[in-house]
């Protein structure tokens, strides 16, 4: 053999090589991962928040959404655990006697403005918009309220207004789009009194995390909350305590939502394409089955109804043979008896001859 | 806003949208085609032209 | 030409009727309320269960049991089993019923129901699939309709017309099977989304197979169970050709809903399999999984086939209620029961009595429109203008 086992495996490892940039081609064509470099976000250090509740009420005004049951500057109900509803876009829970933590621990929930949204790849009238700025935003205009994206949301963020009748909204944190748009901050990080909230690039965000961690060793864990889950967030989370500690489910993998269905929905064409031809295929076999059982059915018929009438025939004719055998026979017996009585007159008597004829035997 | 895709759900936006153009186009097409196909077949059945069910019923026998 | 009359008989007072009456009533107050006062003032649906009974019977449920439509006509017309003729019209009927329930149903579901059109009108999210299952069951819906219209045109005396649907059969039949097929296994693959929130011995990247599959077997056994509840009930209104078809419909029917069981359950190990999801099945979740898939897969499988070898009408009948009950009970688990499994217990869903009311009145207003459609027109016997059709 000419081929050395060196040249072959240099031919594979080329072939490697060029699955790969296929894969690459690929993943340009299907923007994986491919996010708007400009992306904006928020960083929240779950290590700095104090859980003053400064930032509900700055996003309850700035929203205009309704006054709350107790007042914001009511820290009793960090007794509970909450979460957003329809009539609020944010909350700080307090969670106590953490292993390795002083104190409590203040986490922030809000909408992550996910860089592939579950929300807007669940919707069916396209209700929910990735902004280039980051923000993902609702339009009420065209919402059924059917809730699918509160099933798909893997945070569990988007809230229903159940009480109302006739104008139920999906409500959830807009990033504060509309003052982005103004040039203003969003409402809870403008009024931060500890910094917890960090505004930012999303990409420059990341390093100022990193940076973080490298300056005070100890202080947090390894893992910045939102880099890489479900594809990716906006608003990303460091902590010094487990995430899990903080509510946070850490199980969530990191296939971006739309990955999820990506399989389920390309076997929609290939049924639609596929289905018609093999259905109407075993229709038309099934119908060319019946319909040579039927012709071999009839064929059969014909010929043993043509063996038949033959038989029939053949039998007919030797009925006749026999009968005109007969015929001859009588007649010839007849004729001899007449011949034998005249011969007999004239030795005797003068008498009438009268010969029998044989029976006409001949029917159809 | 932004220009060109950048997300995966962009991406699928477009690309289901055809899909759905072309299925929809597909099934008429296909009703077409088999009428094409089949229209000069001797038994001259083709969709459904009668019902399927009753032809057993109804050849009761051979008769020439 | 002459419209048939209906007479409409004075009601008769039997358990029956009076039960019906007041869930009736009852739903058409709750109706009332739901349409005036909001989903908040009938249901217990909250942020973390935006899905209660209305979609995960209503829709889960009711789909999948409108499956024998589409099973019975595409043995009957495409697989050439002729035999089961006799099943296909109270087949579609049941399907069709079941579909313009479900529609229904979702009127009470989504908050504005007056949008129901959006999807397609206005704005189309396509790569929802919800979007997927919207289009189908909307078409579907449409092909049972005009596939329902014959004997509604035997009925009105309307020959032309229903000569015209008829010459259709092959079209709609195979057009009703494409839609089934992707919208049965849409509506498992809605969960696709929601891999953190669906406990993992039922979440799988089986889940759209799972569901086509199983409404197979749904649709197999309602047409048994209903076939049974037709004899009980409208013996008289049924021909010669009916009542003599009808024993081999229960046999075949249940010979192949035995053999799609089998492939079910082999098809729901391999998906623990392939989740690895083997120890889960030692927790409460796992002996409830396996409740479900021994107890209403493995053997109703068997017991179709003892029925079907045994030619034993009672044993198919009764097991065919049995595997019915069997889906219904995968569908809530997929739906409610499994689904935010993470959640502590005050957090759970538990339907509120209205909504149950809201589901029982659906159901009954279907009974009560078969009971009409089979009376009156020509379902369980062919109509003597149009022998042999």
């Amino acid at each position: 053999m000419s081929i050395s086992r060196r040249r072959f495996l240099g031919w594979m490892g080329a072939a490697g090589a060029g699955f790969a940039a296929a894969g690459r081609a690929h993943a340009g064509s299907s923007p994986r991962g491919a996010a708007n470099p400009e992306t904006l976000g928020v960083l929240f250090d779950a290590t700095r928040c104090i859980g003053c509740r400064k930032c509900e009420e700055a996003c309850n005004r700035v929203n205009e959404l309704p006054p709350p049951e107790r007042p914001f500057h009511d820290l009793g109900v960090l007794e509970k655990r909450r979460r957003t509803d329809a009539r609020t876009y944010t909350v700080v829970n307090r969670y106590t006697g953490i292993e390795g933590a002083r104190g409590p621990v203040y986490r922030k929930i809000q909408c992550n403005h996910c860089l592939e949204p579950a929300c807007a790849s669940a919707c069916f009238v396209r209700a929910f918009t990735k902004n280039a700025d980051g923000s993902v935003t609702y339009d009420e205009s065209v919402c059924v309220g059917c809730r699918y994206c509160m099933i798909a949301c893997p945070f569990e963020i988007p809230a229903y207004e159940y009480d109302k009748a006739f104008t139920p909204r999906v409500m959830k944190c807009t990033f504060c789009h509309p003052r982005l748009v103004q040039g203003l901050l969003p409402g809870c990080v403008e009024i931060c009194p500890a910094e917890a909230l960090t505004f930012g690039r999303r990409r420059d965000l990341l390093r100022i995390a990193r940076s973080r961690m490298a300056q005070s060793p100890g202080r947090y864990l390894d893992h910045i909350y939102g880099e890489f889950e479900m594809g990716g967030t906006t608003w990303l989370t460091i902590s010094g305590v487990p995430f899990r500690a903080i509510g946070m489910r850490e199980d969530l993998g990191t296939t971006p939502a739309p990955e999820l269905t990506k399989g389920a929905l390309g076997v929609v064409p290939v049924v639609a394409a596929m289905w018609p031809v093999l259905l109407t295929g075993i229709y038309a076999i099934n119908r060319r089955r019946d319909r040579i059982a039927r012709e071999e059915r009839e064929a059969a018929v014909a010929a043993a109804l043509a063996r038949a009438e033959a038989e029939a025939k053949k039998k007919l004719a030797e009925a006749l043979a026999k009968a005109d055998k007969d015929k001859k026979a009588a007649v010839e017996r007849e004729v001899k008896k007449a011949l034998e009585e005249a011969a007999r007159a004239r030795t005797e008597a003068p008498a009438p001859a009268s010969p029998e004829g044989g029976g006409e035997t001949k029917s159809g | 806003m932004g220009e060109g895709v950048h997300s995966l759900h962009e991406f699928m936006l477009r690309t289901e949208s055809i899909t759905y153009i072309l299925i929809a186009a597909a099934l008429c097409g296909f009703v077409f085609f088999w009428r094409f196909l089949s229209e000069r077949d001797e038994d001259r059945d083709y969709l459904g032209a009668d019902r399927p069910g009753g032809e057993e019923e109804g050849q009761g026998g051979a008769h020439h | 030409m002459q419209f048939p009359k209906v007479t409409l008989e004075r009601p008769r007072w039997t358990p029956f009727n009076i039960v019906a009456a007041i869930i009736v009533v009852v739903g058409l107050v709750i109706t009332g309320i739901r349409f005036t006062q909001g989903l908040a003032a009938t249901t217990r649906l909250s942020d973390y269960n935006p899905w209660g009974i209305w979609i995960g019977f209503d829709l889960l449920v009711g789909v999948a049991l409108a499956a024998g439509g589409y099973v019975t006509s595409a043995a009957c017309y495409l697989f050439g089993l002729k035999r089961f003729h006799t099943a296909v019209r109270p087949a579609i009927l049941t399907g069709f019923l079941g579909y313009a329930l479900v529609v229904l149903a979702l009127h009470y579901d989504v908050g504005r129901p007056w949008r129901l059109p959006y999807p397609f009108l206005v704005q189309q999210g396509t790569t929802s699939l919800l979007f997927e299952v919207a289009a189908c069951v909307a078409l579907y819906l449409t092909v049972l309709f005009i596939e329902w219209t014959p004997a509604a045109f035997e009925w009105l005396g309307l020959k032309r017309a229903r000569n015209l649907v008829v010459r259709l059969t092959l079209v709609l039949t195979i057009f009703g099977v494409v839609l089934s097929t992707l919208h049965q296994s849409s509506l498992g693959a809605l969960f696709l989304i929601a891999p953190s929130k669906l406990h993992p011995l039922w979440y799988s990247p089986y889940l759209a197979l799972f569901f086509f599959v199983s409404s197979i077997v749904a649709g197999l056994s309602m047409v048994i169970f209903e076939g049974a509840l037709a004899h009980r009930y409208f013996h008289h209104k049924m021909d010669e050709t009916h009542r003599r078809e009808a024993d081999g419909v229960a046999l075949g029917f249940a010979k192949a809903a035995s053999w799609v069981l089998a492939g079910y359950f082999v098809l729901k190990l391999v998906g623990v399999a392939q989740a690895d999801a083997w120890h889960h099945l030692a927790s409460g979740y796992g002996a409830w999984f396996l409740l479900e898939v021994v107890g209403f897969v493995l053997l109703p499988c068997f017991f179709f086939a003892v029925g079907a070898r045994e030619k034993n009408l009672r044993i198919v009948r009764f097991t065919a209620a049995w595997a019915v009950l069997g889906i219904v009970i995968n569908r809530f688990n997929v739906g409610l029961i499994a689904f935010n499994y993470h959640l502590p217990a005050e957090e759970r869903y538990f339907p509120h009595w209205m909504e149950i009311g809201i589901s029982l009145f659906i159901v009954t207003i279907g009974i009560l429109a078969y009971k009409f459609i089979v009376r009156h027109m020509p379902i369980l016997y062919a109509h003597p203008d149009y022998e042999p059709h």
